[in-house]
């Protein structure tokens, strides 16, 4: 019957118009620690992320109509490198294909961007560092995954709406904890919320240190409206909102969280893409997996209607702005001149909702609302390539 | 041969049913699943349980039947337009969310939405007896009164698929903007409008060539370009005045169609998809999604007179007259 189906389909096509290849390469390392299960110090097993290749696989089954109207043959090649392989070579070897997604560390992506030398569009679809966009500035590394300045900004936003103004921090012990606290400082200063306290957390039961181990007490002594948490590991945050002395809502790494996409989003077509995505990998779509759709749509959008001829044509189109993109979050996506940063929609969800969407209604920019999240082109430290 | 004399007969049955209408309005509740029925005197009149996640709405020919699309659990069902009572049932039609009827009053040509196709159900045997494959994401079917095009859109591979209704086979897929949704098409049948509701324009589609030959935009007062998020179209018999739901932009923008261009905007409600200009054209139905209601607008006047409450999250309006 199936069979059946397929052939009434094929019948059903009219002829395609004369073809030409589309490739993209997905690159990705073996032994990559992201992809480690980890077992935290707490015992409590976490299974690794799923790989994001199915993202990718996904987006070029849907574009086969618009590769039909195009005569584009679109294709999916993965190269796995070695723990030890050069990625600047791999990149240097990437012919035929005209884009690369890289499901990369930043200093992977780095390397490989700077061999792409300007004429090779590099999608990072996973690392959310401020550092990478501005130590990548000026290559041809293209940043899916909204940064941690424009979740803290998406964050800073929502409390402001909700006239949670003033603000407990409590920083983790890791470098990314600070890092991340520091964000959501310099966002709470540019929209209005003020921190009342930035309390240090250390894991550990030592009485002596209860200052910096309970929650209870380093929350007692505070007026605050809401609780900010950096906990980049997900390991003390976990308890915090049902710790503090006072009943107030948790935002940061537990409680609202800022992301890029969640399977539970129900507008803007996003049940559709969940649905789509379910259906064919089989479990739910990653904030990895949607990155790596969005890459490939980019591709496909920049040849096929934006008309680029070859891989640094591509880049132009994408950092020149002409490439929009329906990214299923409501307003269209292009990527920023200045830092190659997707411009686009943060969601802030809970574990088991999506809340809202910023940019949140009343933060207004003379451009766009989506330049209300992120780094300007201030903040960054070459200016765009033309 | 059988198709063929009940065709006859829905040609026969078709117009002395025309005297006696209703004039009842329909209006479809996606998240609550009920469509509301509303009265001549636009005062709501009753309501009744549907198939889950209705969207698409449309008369049989005869206006007997109410044929509902509900994505929810895959159906197309169809309810008697007196009694409100479900009449037959189509299963397995996966995700259902607009559709059209073919002028042969038979095929309906759905766009389903999950599985990337457009297929035909005849309504008189129940079977699927064509499969179109579209880009992901079809959502709007306008077929041409002549009965030679079905235009299907493609949200989320920016296409107007179109079907050669004689030959069954997809004749060409056009490029237009992001994320098309709903269509018009001018009474002289010469220009099919698309409403892109993530690009926030109108693409004009020359029905001749099926060439894209222009595209309006919307700039509401109050409102950024993002917020424009243009949805379903409404038009009138005479094509000189047109009316295009703007999402999030909480109004409806009302077009000179000659002159291609906006002459005014009516703030109606929260985030409007859904538009049906009444058969005297005094009156056009507003289903804003966002606040569960429907607004009346006086046409000549340019202004919301009513606003309805009905279910949660309305969808299409139809009207029985």
């Amino acid at each position: 019957m199936n069979r059946l189906l397929a052939a009434i389909c094929f019948l059903a096509w009219s002829a395609p118009a004369m073809s030409r290849d589309l490739t993209i390469l997905m690159l990705s390392r073996a032994e990559d620690p992201f992809y480690a299960a980890s077992v935290a110090d707490d015992g409590v097993a976490r299974p690794a992320p799923p790989r994001p290749r199915a993202g990718a696989a996904l987006a070029v089954r849907d574009v086969r109509a618009i590769g039909r109207a195009t005569g584009l043959e679109i294709r999916l090649e993965s190269r796995e490198l070695a723990a030890d392989a050069d990625v600047a070579q791999a990149v240097r070897d990437a012919g035929p294909a005209v884009a690369v997604i890289g499901d990369l560390a930043g200093s992977d992506l780095l390397a490989a961007a700077k061999a792409a030398a300007g004429m090779l569009a590099v999608f990072n679809i996973r690392d959310d560092t401020d550092a990478l966009r501005r130590a990548a500035c000026g290559t041809s590394l293209f940043h899916v995954p909204a940064s941690t300045t424009g979740q803290t900004d998406a964050l800073a936003q929502f409390v402001v709406r909700h006239n949670w103004k003033n603000v407990l921090l409590l920083t983790g012990p890791l470098e990314a904890d600070r890092v991340l606290a520091s964000a959501f400082v310099v966002s709470a200063k540019k929209f209005g919320a003020r921190i009342v306290a930035d309390k240090p957390f250390v894991m550990g039961n030592d009485p002596r240190r209860r200052e910096q181990n309970s929650v209870a007490l380093m929350s007692y002594a505070e007026e605050f409206d809401v609780a900010f948490v950096a906990d980049t590991a997900h390991d003390f945050g976990r308890a915090v909102p049902y710790a503090l002395a006072r009943p107030r809502p948790v935002i940061g790494t537990v409680g609202l969280m800022a992301g890029d996409w969640d399977p539970l989003a129900d507008r803007f077509g996003a049940p559709q893409v969940n649905n789509r995505f379910a259906k064919f990998a089989g479990r739910p779509m990653t904030p990895a997996d949607w990155a790596a759709w969005v890459a490939v749509h980019a591709v496909v959008e920049a040849v096929a209607r934006k008309s680029a001829a070859d891989a640094a044509g591509i880049v132009q189109r994408l950092q020149d702005g002409s490439v929009q993109l329906d990214v299923s979050k409501g307003m269209a996506a292009s990527f920023r001149s200045w830092d190659h940063q997707l411009r686009q929609p943060v969601i802030l969800r809970t574990a088991d909702a999506v809340i809202d969407y910023a940019p949140i209604e009343g933060f207004l920019h003379q451009v766009t609302t989506l330049d209300t999240l992120g780094l300007g082109a201030v903040d960054m430290p070459c200016k765009p390539a033309r | 041969m059988r198709a063929l004399i009940f065709a006859g007969l829905l040609l026969l049955a078709a117009t002395p049913a025309r005297a006696e209408r209703s004039g009842l309005v329909f209006v479809s509740n996606e998240r609550s699943s009920q469509i509301f029925v509303l009265d001549r005197n636009d005062v709501v009149v009753g309501s009744f349980a549907s198939c889950a996640r209705p969207r698409g709405l449309h008369f049989t020919k005869d206006h007997t039947q109410l044929i509902v699309a509900c994505g929810g659990d895959n159906t197309i069902a169809m309810y008697d337009v007196a009694t409100r009572k479900l009449v037959r049932r189509f299963r397995d039609v996966p995700d259902p969310e607009t559709f059209d009827l073919a002028p042969n009053g038979r095929d309906l040509y759905i766009s389903n939405e999950d599985s990337a196709e457009a297929t035909v159900l005849n309504l008189e045997t129940g079977e699927v007896t064509g499969h179109f494959p579209t880009g992901e994401e079809p959502e709007g079917v306008l077929i041409t009164p002549d009965g030679k095009f079905a235009f299907v859109a493609s949200e989320a591979g920016n296409l107007v698929h179109v079907i050669d209704i004689a030959a069954q086979v997809v004749k060409k897929d056009i490029f237009v903007s992001e994320r098309p949704r709903r269509f018009a098409l001018t009474p002289d049948g010469k220009s099919l409008w698309v409403s892109c509701e993530i690009a926030g324009v109108v693409d004009v589609i020359d029905v001749a060539s099926l060439t894209r030959t222009g595209s309006l935009s919307f700039a509401p007062r109050g409102m950024t370009r993002d917020e424009v998020t243009p949805v379903d179209i409404a038009m009138n018999r005479a094509g000189t005045r047109a009316w295009v739901a703007l999402g999030r932009a909480n109004n409806v923008a009302v077009i000179d169609v000659q002159r291609l261009e906006v002459i005014d905007y009516i703030l109606v409600g929260r985030r409007p998809w859904g538009l049906r200009l009444s058969g005297d054209e005094t009156k056009l139905y507003v289903a804003n999604g966002l606040s569960d209601d429907i607004a009346i607008v006086d046409v000549a006047r340019g202004k919301v007179v009513k606003a309805i409450p009905v279910g949660i999250i309305p969808y299409a309006i139809v009207i029985d007259e």
